[in-house]
């Protein structure tokens, strides 16, 4: 289930998502979320819109997947008073880790947490900037429940329904701020 | 604390963080500092007109070519593995007349 916000800023940070035609590839237009970073005053608002939203969830860590979710997962994290996990891509770091295999609108990689990261039981709630393919989010998620952590839900600044991503990730309850679909689908 | 003490003490208007673990800094010092953030990426990320940074001996990284204004003042954040990317970033914005008021590697 998706649960949109009703803050009254929403439709401002809705305006100044950008799309970009033909990217990453031709016939493919991709909704472009750095004007949101990059002023300050949408950056604070759109951080205090997600943290409203997701505020009566009850969990401690907000995970983000690299790189985006490092955009946005620490600020969001910050404003909440909660811990970040940072889910990173496989670097050839020396710790003993798990790794998952996913794909998402690029390409396909490999995630991974070095065991012991988080604790039994541990609440997460799994951050990115938008839900595309829905991959990112869904190998995120299994990851953390491999080390035995409880996903609570996936939080997103904006949802798109044409990729059928929110229905890879139907399982867990979702929060976004709306819903952007490319316009020329 | 060591960067939030820099950052406190200087002026600047933007972050601009080195993907990956530039962000998870830079996106906090923006954020609790009230400054913008702009991510400095892998080629083809970005997904608007881009300004691509020539590393040696290392894979080149794109900006955002609107977030490049001259006469603004950055703070440019990275991680300790990522010098000669912080090195080349800071060339190119020096070039363009931004001013790197100062970094934290």
């Amino acid at each position: 289930m998706v649960t949109f916000s009703s803050g009254a800023r929403v439709g401002t940070l809705r305006q100044h998502v950008r799309e970009i035609e033909d990217f990453p590839r031709k016939g493919v237009w991709t909704q472009d979320v750095t004007p949101l970073f990059q002023d300050p005053a949408l950056f604070q608002m759109m951080i205090a819109e997600v943290a409203d939203l997701v505020r009566k969830v009850e969990f401690d860590l907000v995970a983000g997947v690299e790189s985006r979710g490092f955009m946005i997962g620490p600020p969001l994290a910050s404003a909440l008073g909660k811990g970040f996990l940072p889910i990173a891509k496989v670097h050839g770091n020396k710790l003993d880790t798990i790794q998952v295999a996913y794909d998402y609108e690029y390409s396909t990689d490999v995630l991974e947490l070095p065991k012991g990261t988080i604790d039994p039981g541990t609440r997460v709630l799994v951050v990115d900037d938008q839900v595309v393919t829905g991959g990112t989010a869904l190998a995120a998620a299994s990851l953390i429940e491999r080390l035995g952590g409880n996903v609570v839900g996936c939080a997103f600044i904006l949802t798109q329904s044409y990729y059928d991503g929110l229905q890879a990730i139907r399982k867990y309850p979702v929060y976004a701020l709306f819903e952007k679909n490319p316009s020329n689908q | 604390l060591k960067v939030i003490t820099i950052a406190e003490t200087t002026k600047f208007d933007t972050v601009l963080a080195i993907e990956p673990y530039g962000f998870i800094t830079g996106s906090s010092i923006a954020y609790g500092l009230g400054k913008g953030f702009v991510p400095v990426r892998k080629q083809g990320k970005l997904p608007n007109k881009t300004i691509t940074i020539h590393v040696d001996q290392h894979d080149p990284l794109e900006i955002h070519a609107d977030a490049v204004r001259p006469g603004s003042n950055v703070l440019l954040v990275g991680t300790c593995d990522c010098i000669a990317q912080i090195e080349a970033v800071e060339k190119m914005l020096v070039e363009r007349g931004v001013n790197v008021t100062k970094r934290c590697d």
